[in-house]
């Protein structure tokens, strides 16, 4: 019986690779994961399903609605891996439980999600990240490998913008409650200052503390603006740190690649720290979201700090599609008759010592 | 950060470009739209203006291809896509309403207030996410259909008891022998942003919202 013809696309969100756009995607992984590797980072491959119930305090509405599950034959929800950071914190707990060292790890694998209003979708990402115990430069660490990779790759036209979601954790601690803090922020992060402003005064907050967060909120712009930037005592308390991270990146060289931005906020609970997408020129989406997490291992009963970033391979493609050297060097062809197979002889010959070759019949 | 020439703006055609036109024109923002072109530039401020369907508005500035667009907050509900809400501009704003028979009334008011069930409810609208989110924060089983235009058709000719949509002076409600039964919402007009595009040209994109926001008091 013949296929439906139908049936022979794949439903929507679902996109096979074919030819170049596959090996495009594998030089990719081989050249970032390699690149990670000399960062001394090793690899994790986490599972495709795991148990729902697991990682549903850490989604927010809007990712348990977007994500995969399903009912396994035990009677158990199950969830397809929709964030690698998560699946690999909780595959990692029982090795970081037993070692109080400090874990670096990468991985090259796929997510399903559904982002917006558009079916569940594929996506690739290729991350790492650094866990371990009383942090001092790993946030440094991780933001210098990212600049690299992105030199590495051969990228133009990106700009990092960084923000630190700790400063509002700090600014808000013992004045606000949990979820209004989480209102605060979502607000924050779509640069809604409208409704912020309606919801500060709702709050009834001292003064300084709303004067410095509306100062933050709407702020942004480069290392010399951020200088400008002041604050309450209190507000220079709470951003104290982030500020000398940023010095710091100034120092390294890599001042003119940042902005400041505290609208960079995550739409998860489990950040605690620096908060950064990269963006391209041209491309709609982030190529590249990281950030500081210690509360996620936190919430798993571990006390570690941990931070990564991962690139979107989907826009990473879009940008270098063209770009990459493809491998296109020359084959020998070699001629195989059915009277002569010993063309086929030669040709492994040649597979063999690492050369190209090209059947012909 | 960017140094594309123009910032694209998708705006949504009809009355509400009108509006919109007209309100630019204060801070010397020029809007003109010749027949049958589908964009306009504003050459000196370096803007380009799509003109493109309302609800499309918001499809155009999720896929990058404008960087920020003026929209009706009920439209940007239904496009279930999040964007940078950057300015609520001070025109254009107007109730969304259940509307239907005012011997319905009661019915209404007994389901979803008093949770006295006699039957489904059956709404007509075009605002399905909206109205889905409305009747299941309130515990009301609800059976919506959803239409594209003249909605108010829908409890006259029996395929729904009620309908919600946007109500202004209530005219087209009265003409066909409608009442507004409850207002359920607002929605205003606002101005929404691609967030990658933003942060690639916030300088440029900020300068337009300071001169849009130098119009009113907000």
């Amino acid at each position: 019986m013949k296929i439906n013809k139908a049936l022979i696309h794949t439903p929507p969100g679902s996109k096979p690779l074919y030819m170049e756009e596959a090996k495009l995607r594998g030089l990719i992984r081989n050249k970032l994961t390699g690149f990670f590797e000399n960062w001394s980072f090793l690899p994790v491959e986490t599972p495709t399903i795991d148990y729902f119930d697991a990682y549903s305090k850490f989604l927010s509405d809007k990712q348990k609605k977007g994500s995969m599950r399903f009912v396994n034959r035990d009677g158990d929800i199950v969830i397809l891996r929709n964030d690698i950071t998560l699946f690999a914190a909780k595959s990692l707990i029982a090795r970081a439980s037993e070692s109080a060292g400090t874990m670096r790890y990468y991985y090259a694998d796929s997510i399903v999600r559904c982002q917006d209003n558009d079916a569940p979708t594929e996506y690739y990402q290729i991350g790492c990240e650094i866990v371990g115990e009383d942090f001092t430069l790993e946030e440094l660490e991780t933001l210098t490998i990212l600049f690299e990779s992105v030199k590495f790759m051969g990228l133009s036209g990106t700009v990092l913008h960084i923000g630190d979601i700790s400063f509002y954790q700090k600014l808000f601690n013992g004045v606000v409650a949990a979820d209004k803090v989480s209102a605060i922020l979502d607000l924050i992060r779509l640069r809604d200052l409208k409704n912020l402003n309606i919801l500060l005064k709702e709050l009834k907050l001292p003064a300084e503390t709303v004067a410095d967060c509306l100062s933050t909120a709407s702020f942004i712009g480069n290392k010399g603006d951020f200088k400008k930037l002041k604050l309450s005592d209190n507000g220079e308390r709470a951003l104290s740190d982030f500020r000398k991270l940023v010095a710091a990146l100034e120092t390294l060289g890599y001042g003119d690649e940042i902005v400041i931005d505290f609208s960079e906020l995550p739409e998860l609970d489990y950040y605690n720290g620096i908060i950064f997408h990269l963006y391209a020129e041209g491309i709609e989406m982030p190529l590249v979201s990281g950030g500081r997490y210690d509360l996620l291992f936190n919430e798993f009963g571990l006390n570690r700090n941990a931070v990564g970033f991962s690139f979107w391979l989907y826009p990473l493609e879009k940008l270098l599609m063209g770009k990459l050297n493809l491998g296109e060097d020359k084959s020998e062809l070699v001629k195989i008759t059915e009277s002569d197979l010993s063309g086929l002889k030669r040709g492994a010959e040649l597979a063999h010592s690492g050369k190209k070759v090209e059947i012909s019949y | 950060m960017s140094d594309k020439k123009y910032i694209t703006i998708a705006l949504p055609k009809g009355r509400l470009q009108e509006q919109i036109a007209d309100y630019l024109k204060n801070v010397n923002i020029t809007i003109k739209e010749e027949s049958r072109k589908l964009d306009c530039y504003d050459h000196v401020n370096g803007y380009r203006f799509l003109f493109v369907k309302n609800s499309d508005v918001p499809v155009y500035v999720n896929y990058g291809v404008a960087d920020l667009g003026v929209s009706g907050s009920d439209v940007i509900y239904e496009g279930d896509f999040e964007f940078l809400t950057l300015l609520t501009l001070p025109f254009g704003s107007t109730r969304i309403c259940v509307a239907g028979y005012e011997k319905d009334r009661d019915l209404y008011f007994n389901t979803v207030n008093k949770s006295i069930y006699s039957k489904d409810l059956r709404i007509a609208t075009k605002f399905t996410r909206f109205s889905r989110d409305f009747f299941l924060s309130k515990g009301v089983a609800a059976t919506l259909i959803k239409l594209t235009g003249s909605v108010e058709l829908a409890p006259i000719l029996g395929l729904a008891d009620y309908i919600i949509d946007l109500v202004e002076t209530g005219t087209t409600l009265k003409e066909n022998n409608l009442t507004v039964i409850d207002e359920i919402g607002r929605t205003e007009v606002r101005i929404i942003a691609n967030r990658s595009l933003y942060k690639l040209n916030y300088k440029k994109i900020d300068d337009f919202i300071s001169k849009v926001k130098s119009l009113s008091k907000e």
